[in-house]
């Protein structure tokens, strides 16, 4: 009886030990990467070393339309849940914000985005709530006036 | 002149020269003579009592010589016999002559066992202490295992992505889904209205 109330203390620390952790992650920052990429068509052709990692997919319709890819900037971020990020952008601005997480037995993390995305003047382009594999990369974009396109690649990791 | 009593008893013994014997014995008086034969019959009686103790001593003289005899040869050192002798008397094999030179050079082997324990004994304190051994050891790539150790393997399954919805403003939206080697990517596409037929 006199080991009871050291033993309980114990056993309460040692789940506080190994519960904290899983509480904490789910206000962990989750880390996002954002490329701001632009797509033309030239004679020559040419991918950004820097985008070599997207190549697969800068090379499949419907960017495939385009065979020159420069990368414009890049740009990482911490972004907390429901906590809205604002990314300058070469040309115009995001809005990013991760509004869930989903962890579900034998599937990959999931993760709940909104994305906005302004053009230069400020005009809202698009706007939309998407949900993505942790890893798996989002790309938005639009066409610009001279057929040119403009894309954002995304991708956020636990 | 008076004979002295040392006189007669040097006399009885037999301790006198004979010339002085005989003078002092011609010389003698009536009582000086019968000094003597007193003296000579008591030597008689005390050298006849003496033999007769000595002979009533002789068996136990004899056993205790014999004691004395043999504890005197088993004190004393081997004699040593030349080796020729013996091996002549028996021959011997090599062990056993090796052993006898052994025995009879204990104290040199002795030494020289010493000897050689000292030496070892110093090779071992003076041994160098911060000698470096440098080995090189083949280990094999071992793979880290994708689950923890005595849990099942467990099959993550990706999930396509889901647009949940899509607004655009002044264009068209487009979604489609890119699948490669490193998973499924949505594209997201905003057409601008005045361009739609250029795509």
């Amino acid at each position: 009886m006199k080991l009871a109330r050291p033993l309980a203390a114990l056993v309460a620390a040692a789940l506080a030990v190994a519960v904290a952790p899983s509480l904490a992650r789910a206000d962990t920052p989750i880390s996002c990467t954002v490329l701001e990429i632009a797509a033309s068509t030239t004679k020559e052709g040419g991918l950004a070393p820097e985008l070599k990692p997207l190549e697969k997919k800068l090379r499949k319709p419907p960017l495939s339309s385009w065979n020159t890819f420069k990368l414009l900037g890049r740009q990482s971020a911490d972004l907390e849940p429901m906590k809205a990020a604002t990314l300058k952008l070469a040309q115009g601005q995001a809005q990013v914000m991760i509004r869930d997480v989903d962890k579900a037995e034998g599937k990959k993390p999931r993760v709940g985005l909104s994305l906005q995305m302004d053009d230069p003047s400020g005009k809202r382009v698009l706007d939309t709530k998407l949900s993505v594999d942790a890893g798996d990369y989002v790309v938005i974009g639009r066409t610009l006036a001279n057929n040119d396109g403009h894309l954002l690649a995304m991708s956020c990791k636990l | 002149m008076p004979t002295r009593d040392s006189d007669l008893m040097q006399l009885a013994d037999g301790e006198l020269d004979p010339a002085t014997a005989a003078d002092l014995e011609a010389g003698l008086a009536p009582d000086g003579r019968a000094k003597l034969a007193a003296l000579r019959d008591l030597r008689e009686a005390v050298r006849g009592h003496l033999e007769l103790r000595a002979d009533e001593a002789e068996p136990r003289l004899v056993g205790m010589w014999a004691e004395i005899d043999k504890r005197l040869s088993l004190d004393a050192p081997p004699v040593r016999q030349p080796a020729g002798r013996t091996r002549e008397a028996k021959p011997q094999g090599l062990w056993a002559r090796f052993a006898r030179w052994v025995d009879d050079h204990r104290s040199h082997v002795l030494t020289g066992v010493l000897s050689a324990g000292a030496v070892a004994a110093l090779a071992l304190v003076l041994r160098p202490q911060d000698r470096l051994v440098e080995k090189v050891v083949q280990v094999p790539v071992a793979v880290a295992p994708t689950q923890a150790p005595g849990k099942p393997q467990v099959q993550v399954v990706s999930t396509p992505p889901a647009v949940e919805s899509l607004d655009v403003a002044g264009g068209t939206g487009t979604v489609w889904t890119i699948e490669d080697d490193d998973g499924k990517t949505a594209v997201i596409w905003v057409t601008p209205d005045d361009t739609v037929e250029g795509l």
